[in-house]
């Protein structure tokens, strides 16, 4: 065996192994555990806070305090070594008459801030799906009678 | 007989109430005007008269403390030792009240329209209070073992019902500059005015050392 086919070889077997790795890493990993969980929180907390219609809800809120609970509630979600230690969904967003629109400027969003970060198309959709069952706890029905 | 005994049951009723009269000591009204340095009023100046020689009996004392448009309101109180105070939520979105302050440290989960059993302040000193979820939010509880004290209104006075006797008055407000200084007096059956100065800071002064 030539050094060369040798190389070519322990390469390709290098590459097999690190595919095999990528399909079995858990989300948690591919969104770059904990300190990519904590910047993808951050990152749209930011963003959202910030947002001119979104930010109505976010208003003399504590942001950090956000960002630390959502990045738990990630990484509990998507498999890392947390568990969620904030209020329901429901609880959290009570009163605050978030709207199906704001729902979904939210996630698009999170979207952004994934892409920005390189997070793989597969990632999101998988972290996404697992937070569309929220919907039915964050968005209130619209109000019969004005605020 | 029911003749002989009706002058003789006025008379108990008549011993009765001079008995009542006797233990209470006459009742003198007292006025604390609380002014900044160039003479506005000061409010929110919590005022405390430490009885002297009689302490009054414990009593079971209630208050309130409600969360309106992520604010405590009121802002500033001052109880009983002993005082149940209870946290309604008027707001439709829901606060985490808690204090890390030494005499009542507590945390509290307020959800909309929905009540919670009462927090018994039952040490004295200042309890700082805040919320979790909001910033801004912040109030003061002032403790006291006696049952005379009031808090200045908007024009920089407070009025109480002092029984007759010696007194230590202290005074404290969130933002004072400077500690406001202790004073004993007497007081009589004739009406009191008392006139305080205090330098009082913005409200992102440090909150002012509690007068123990």
């Amino acid at each position: 065996m030539t050094g060369v086919t040798s190389r070519v070889l322990a390469a390709s077997i290098l590459l097999l192994a690190g595919a095999a790795a990528s399909a079995h890493a858990s989300l948690y990993d591919r969104l770059g555990g904990a300190d990519g969980v904590a910047a993808i929180a951050g990152a749209l907390i930011d963003r959202v806070a910030s947002d001119p219609v979104l930010g109505r809800s976010f208003k003399d809120s504590k942001l950090d305090r956000i960002k630390r609970l959502l990045a738990e509630q990630i990484c509990d979600l998507s498999g890392g070594p947390c568990r969620y230690s904030g209020d329901s969904m429901k609880e959290v967003h009570a009163g605050h008459h978030i709207s199906e629109a704001e729902f979904y400027g939210m996630v698009a969003d999170l979207r952004e801030v994934l892409h920005q970060r390189h997070v793989s198309q597969g990632a999101t959709n998988e972290l996404l799906r697992l937070l569309a069952p929220m919907k039915r706890d964050v968005v209130e029905p619209a109000q019969s009678t004005a605020p | 007989m029911i003749e002989r005994h009706r002058p003789r049951r006025v008379g108990i009723a008549c011993l009765a109430l001079a008995a009542l009269f006797a233990q209470a000591a006459p009742a003198s009204s007292v006025k604390v005007t609380v002014t900044s340095a160039s003479g506005a009023p000061v409010q929110d100046t919590v005022i405390v008269f430490d009885p002297l020689d009689a302490k009054p009996p414990a009593t079971n004392e209630t208050a309130s403390i409600d969360q309106i448009n992520k604010r405590f309101v009121p802002r500033v109180s001052v109880v009983r030792t002993g005082t149940q105070i209870t946290f309604p939520n008027s707001d439709r979105i829901r606060h985490q009240v808690y204090s890390f302050s030494k005499p009542k440290q507590f945390s509290l989960k307020l959800y909309a329209g929905s009540p919670k059993t009462p927090v018994i302040f039952d040490q004295p000193g200042l309890v700082v209070l805040g919320c979790n979820i909001h910033d801004n939010m912040l109030a003061f509880v002032g403790v006291v073992d006696s049952p005379y004290f009031a808090k200045t209104t908007n024009d920089g006075t407070a009025a109480l019902t002092l029984p007759a006797g010696r007194y230590r008055l202290r005074a404290w407000h969130p933002y004072a500059l400077v500690a406001i200084p202790t004073q004993e007096l007497k007081v009589t059956a004739a009406p009191l005015d008392v006139p305080l100065t205090i330098q009082v800071g913005n409200e992102t002064a440090t909150v002012a050392e509690w007068p123990e």
